[in-house]
């Protein structure tokens, strides 16, 4: 561990909180990368991956709930821990030290949000099977950014994507591309599908059913 | 001051903010400004007037501080998103070792984490041979300028008004400020500046410190002195607090207490207890970097004026502790009045006051913990008895750990003066260090942790 490290050093694998224990602390990556994961009956889903200046187990010391999953180091990762106490003391002194919280919660509804809907609109409504199978919905506006978050997020093979090709039009102003625009965004598409397939995975059109896992 | 409106002060988009200093109160008022603005939808602009430096090694980049980020502020900075690297950070520590003249304790930070940044202000001493590692003062600059404010590598030697806004008045330049925050901290003639824009009272109460940096490469670093940082509580009159807090190559050594000058240098460096620490024959390098900085003892009496406050050192500190703390308590509550309620005195007096207010309040407690110190070093049986009950709690945990809690909290500067001061107050507190007192004085407490013990304190 570098010696101007601060925080705790985790080693990959290595469990830093588990769902269902009091949480009596909340954590702030310095360093590395964690993944949160919800256990479900026996298997275990991956609802998130954290980089360094992110915050994780507020929720368990917000709610006084235990937690609500398991956070594990994604490869070697330096954790700074703040007690509850101090953390709720300092708040109470201060209420804007829980803004980058409130920030990052805000981020986190709206893309449950988003992922409702999508829900909703048919666009792969999770039974039983599916919520098991963990799908990892990728939202990327370029075939680049796509590329870079699956080769650092990839996991087990039984992962499937869950590709909204409308992502990047929907983000712009409401009005209908032009002819330069279509033609770019056939051809990151292209490249985004040749990505998917060159690592087995399986690419859900918008609006087809989707698959049962084995 | 002429001209200004006392009433409805307030920044509007556009509005210039000019701050004198540009140490970390100067550069995280910046910071808590611009990141104010954002959030609300304010277009201001932020210039900083810094002459130094402090990527460069020596006086020019340096502060003059001891270079520990207390553990209350390391965890709130990494709640702002302040982050510590290790390219600023020469050092982790995770454990304080008490000395005293029969033995020494450690006491470790909960979970055995690295909780306590030990810095150099500046590029480092004036002896440094390379700048491994970026200064503190550096790092909270180049955030302050990340978040949009201009650095202006100038002293300001004038100010004046200018229709009811402060000026600053360059050799060659006039600006016309909504806002000017003072930062420039006790060493420099910033308070004669502040007190031609309207700033009226007394001016901070001074002492002066002693700090030295001692070059002994990493590896001896390391294995002497770990990551730990080492506190002395030796019966030298004068002396309150001495600390060797180790970094990358060197040991900052810092002397705290009353008119400290160097016959009282010369007997902490020749105490047995500080020689038991160095190699036999040791001494200490003719010529290294060392300063006798003044430090604030004493807050300023009023630290506003419309369209003026002072933040940091040059307003109010924490006595002896957490100077880097204080200023980022103070530099917040002043950029949080500015942006959401107004830049007149009054603004200042109800939303920022309090905060300040709280900080020199606290530091009575401050004095009276630094007092009761004194009495427990003057009394040998409740000194080892002090150290018998740390010791004894080494394998406890939580609040069960009380004494090494105060400790830890007093030397460190990670909680304020006045809840130490209570939490000594607790029956079973007071009834353990009196029954570790009484087995001192019989001698029983001694047995165990004397120098020649040195896993006790287990260093590294």
């Amino acid at each position: 561990m570098d010696k101007g490290a601060l925080g705790r050093e985790y080693a990959s694998g290595d469990v830093i909180c588990h769902q269902g224990e009091a949480g009596d602390r909340m954590y702030v990556i310095q360093a590395g990368e964690v993944e949160v994961l919800r256990e479900v009956g026996k298997a275990e889903v991956l609802v998130g991956r954290l980089a360094a200046g992110d915050v994780f187990g507020e929720m368990a010391i917000i709610e006084r709930q235990p937690r609500s999953a398991t956070v594990r180091a994604r490869g070697p990762a330096r954790v700074l821990t703040l007690d509850k106490r101090a953390f709720l003391t300092r708040v109470h002194e201060d209420p804007s030290l829980a803004y980058r919280i409130l920030e990052s919660m805000s981020q986190r509804i709206r893309r449950l949000d988003e992922e409702v809907a999508r829900l909703q609109l048919g666009e792969g409504t999770p039974g039983p099977d599916t919520e098991e199978a963990g799908y990892l919905l990728v939202v990327a506006r370029k075939p680049a950014d796509l590329c870079d978050r699956l080769a650092r997020t990839l996991g087990t093979p039984e992962v499937r994507v869950l590709l909204d090709r409308r992502n990047g039009e929907r983000r712009r102003s409401g009005q209908a591309p032009g002819a330069p625009e279509r033609r770019q965004g056939e051809r990151r598409r292209r490249v985004a599908d040749e990505v998917l397939r060159s690592h087995g995975l399986v690419l859900i059109p918008r609006g087809a059913s989707v698959p049962r896992s084995k | 001051m002429s001209g200004a409106q006392p009433l409805g002060l307030i920044l509007r988009d556009g509005s210039r903010v000019g701050i004198v200093g540009g140490g970390p109160a100067g550069s995280l008022t910046a910071y808590f400004l611009l990141t104010f603005a954002q959030r609300v939808g304010l277009d201001l602009g932020v210039d900083i007037y810094e002459p130094r430096d402090f990527t460069t090694a020596g006086p020019g980049g340096c502060n003059m501080c001891g270079g520990i980020v207390s553990e209350s502020l390391v965890q709130a900075m990494a709640m702002e998103g302040i982050d510590l690297p290790p390219t600023v950070v020469q050092r982790g520590l995770d454990s304080y070792v008490l000395h005293t003249d029969r033995r020494r304790v450690r006491v470790d930070t909960p979970l055995g984490e690295k909780r306590i940044a030990a810095v150099h202000r500046g590029g480092g001493p004036r002896d440094v041979l390379a700048v491994k590692w970026g200064g503190l003062d550096g790092h909270l600059l180049n955030l302050a300028q990340d978040r949009g404010a201009k650095v202006a590598a100038a002293r300001v030697a004038e100010v004046g008004w200018d229709g009811g806004r402060p000026q600053i008045r360059l050799k060659t330049t006039v600006r016309t400020y909504d806002l000017v925050v003072g930062a420039s901290g006790v060493n420099s003639a910033g308070w004669q500046l502040f007190e031609q824009l309207g700033v009226r009272g007394t001016r901070p109460r001074t002492t002066k410190a002693y700090i030295t940096e001692l070059h002994l490469g990493d590896d001896a670093v390391s294995g002497l002195f770990g990551t730990s940082m080492h506190m002395f509580l030796l019966d030298i009159p004068r002396l309150d607090c001495a600390a060797i807090i180790p970094k990358g190559d060197y040991l900052t050594v810092c002397l705290l207490g009353q008119d400290i000058d160097r016959e009282l240098v010369t007997a902490f460096f020749e105490s047995p207890v500080v020689r038991r620490c160095f190699p036999a024959g040791w001494q200490v390098e003719e010529g290294a970097c060392h300063c006798s900085p003044k430090i604030n003892v004493g807050a300023a009496s009023r630290p506003f004026a419309d369209r003026v406050v002072l933040v940091g050192d040059c307003g109010v500190t924490r006595l002896y502790k957490d100077g880097i703390g204080a200023a980022y308590r103070t530099a917040k509550a002043a950029a949080g009045t500015a942006i959401f309620r107004g830049v007149a005195a009054g603004d200042f007096r109800h939303h920022y006051w309090p905060t300040y207010r709280a900080i020199a309040r606290d530091n009575a407690f401050g004095r009276l913990i630094f007092a009761l110190v004194h009495g427990v070093k003057a009394f040998p049986p409740l000194l080892r008895g002090t150290l018998a009950m740390a010791a004894d709690e080494h394998l406890a945990s939580g609040p069960a750990r009380r004494m090494s809690i105060v400790l830890w909290d007093t030397f460190t500067g990670s909680a304020p003066y006045r809840e130490i001061f209570f939490r000594t107050l607790d029956p079973r507190f007071v009834g353990r260090l009196l029954w570790h007192s009484a087995r001192a004085w019989n001698g029983a407490a001694d047995t165990t942790g004397r120098y020649e013990g040195a896993k006790e304190a287990g260093h590294g």
